[in-house]
């Protein structure tokens, strides 16, 4: 079900809101306790506005849908997302009865385009996590098979849409937190441009890579919410100027040009994962689009540059967790935060400044350079987005450094600040999704849903 | 194998203002000392000062003088607080009494 299906549905007289909200509850009421997508759930506040989008339905009809373009959508939002009045933890313990006095610019446009709030969702508490069991709440299953985790940080969003619990689940994206659980679950994960979308009123993880995204089933569905959520914010100065297009992705991709970055094909890619994604730029070059190879040789840096940068921001952006203004105080902080926290203080600390957090942005604008130079000869780039489908719990928890090297094909991308979009492109023998992803140039998310929807459409017609 | 020792850990703490118990020293030292070994491969390469941009894009990033902006009302501003007087929120003492 997709948003233009669900919302023709409603214009037709086929089915309510309210119906379609009761049938969704009714769906997470029956599951989420196998799944624990789930933190807060908002069920009557969500019964109550569907109310309210019927009555906007009969009185005004399809205007209504020009006027709240997601009116009747059912969504959750990730629990780094503040909602006022509604709790937000962060998936921590710190902020366990942390109520927000405001709700974040992406929230507030959601609601305003029509979108109903099913509640908040589980994720590796404070974003620091690869598969959702860095969650003080209990880690979310992978929906497709239960003994596998659904990848993170975004664990709940992708779990909550690969459920069919919600139609879109908000999501972030520091280091590859929303395209890794996307492939994990086998749906589609949006990371926009850094600065596309308004960072206000979601957790700081790290302030020069934290990317505002969203998980969908479809192409057209993360365009169609892209548009609501990205656009200038005056509360973030980060937050950027450029025009926000109409993303509906339109046109082929014939002429298109494609990279394949060959070092993330390289060992240590499994080869299932190699196959179907290239399999998917086979499908594309059917598609009358060109594939080359393309190199980006700072690749093996990026782990350590990110972890550096990244742990040294999340140090400073935890420093307020001070439990005077909120929350519960230092001591609440569980290991992976703990283990962040310190990496990024010795990181910046005297002595070790120069060795690790200058050096690391040194060499951030060479990983900035591969990309700016691989997009002088191509349009966009297809890589797989994990080295390996969804792993069984407790499978690299003893672990921290194994789990962090999940990350070097999606991190690079958030060190570059560049778009990116995952999608599914088959399954493991054993059943897991597999997914890769196209990179854009900045504020070329146009381009990458384009390319997107072409492969939906050339993979499902193989399918019939 | 590397290891931060626990002079070192303790210091860290400190900084980050964390409390880390003498039984947890040596696992946080242990799973530190091969992050930081793993990272700092980094001191391999030779670079140049980065002239670091403070974002990844080369867009404004001052705020008008003279934004309108919300304010919370201060029972709302106090209202996740444990410790206020006054409605203020309680901080701990900087000079002993």
């Amino acid at each position: 079900m997709t948003i233009q299906k669900l919302q023709k549905g409603y214009a037709e007289k086929k089915f309510s809101v309210r119906e379609v909200v009761d049938g969704h509850i009714a769906k997470i009421e029956k599951l989420d306790g196998q799944i624990n997508a789930f933190i807060t759930k908002t069920f009557e506040s969500a019964r109550k506005q569907a109310n309210e989008a019927d009555e906007r339905i009969t009185d005004y009809g399809k205007d209504a849908f020009k006027q709240f373009p997601l009116l009747g959508i059912p969504i959750a939002h990730k629990d780094l997302y503040l909602t006022r009045g509604v709790k937000t933890t962060a998936a921590s313990k710190v902020l366990e009865n942390y109520i927000p006095q405001y709700s974040a610019t992406v929230v507030e446009r959601l609601k305003n385009a029509g979108a109903i709030m099913l509640g908040k969702l589980n994720c590796d508490a404070w974003g620091h996590g690869a598969s959702g069991e860095n969650s003080d709440f209990g880690p979310t299953k992978n929906p497709v098979n239960k003994g596998y985790v659904p990848g993170g940080s975004s664990s709940g969003s992708a779990a909550a849409v690969a459920a069919g619990f919600v139609i879109l689940a908000t999501s972030t994206d520091t280091g590859g937190s929303t395209r890794q659980p996307a492939s994990f679950c086998g749906v589609v994960g949006m990371k926009p441009t850094y600065g596309r979308v308004s960072r206000y009123g979601i957790v700081s993880m790290a302030s020069s890579m934290d990317t505002i995204g969203h998980i969908t089933r479809s192409v057209e569905d993360a365009a169609r919410v892209l548009f609501i959520t990205a656009g200038k914010d005056e509360h973030d100065a980060t937050s950027t100027d450029g025009k926000v297009q109409d993303y509906i992705p339109q046109g082929s991709v014939e002429g298109l040009k494609i990279g394949l970055p060959k070092e993330y094909f390289a060992e240590g890619v499994e080869k299932e994962v190699k196959d179907a994604v290239m399999e998917a730029a086979k499908k594309l070059e059917d598609a009358r689009a060109s594939i080359q190879e393309v190199s980006l040789p700072y690749t093996k840096y990026v782990i350590p540059t990110y972890y550096i940068i990244m742990s040294s921001e999340v140090s400073s952006n935890l420093a307020r967790y001070d439990g005077i203004r909120y929350g519960g105080g230092r001591g609440a902080f569980a290991d992976e935060a703990r283990r962040r926290i310190m990496l990024g203080t010795y990181s910046l600390s005297s002595g070790y400044k120069d060795k690790y957090y200058s050096q690391a942005t040194n060499v951030r604008e060479l990983i900035k350079q591969d990309f700016s130079e691989a997009f002088k000869k191509v349009d966009v780039l297809l890589a797989p987005v994990s080295p390996t489908p969804a792993f069984k719990f407790g499978e690299k928890t003893d672990y921290p450094l194994k789990m962090y090297l999940s990350d070097v094909l999606t991190a690079g991308v958030n060190l570059s600040g560049l778009p990116a979009l995952a999608l599914p492109c088959g399954f493991t023998e054993n059943g897991l999704p597999i997914g890769f992803q196209l990179i854009g140039k900045h504020f070329d998310e146009a381009t990458l849903f384009r390319v997107g929807q072409n492969y939906e459409q050339i993979s499902t017609s193989n399918r019939s | 194998m590397a290891k931060l020792d626990r002079k070192q850990v303790e210091h860290v703490a400190k900084l980050a203002k964390l409390s880390i118990s003498s039984g947890e020293l040596p696992k946080f030292g242990g799973q530190l000392g091969k992050i930081v070994e793993y990272v700092g491969k980094i001191a391999e390469l030779k670079t140049q000062k980065s002239k670091v941009k403070t974002t990844t894009q080369n867009s404004k990033v001052s705020r008008e003088d003279g934004a309108k902006r919300e304010c919370l009302a201060q029972e709302e501003a106090t209202g996740n607080t444990k410790n206020k007087h006054n409605g203020l929120f309680v901080v701990p003492a900087i000079f002993e009494e």
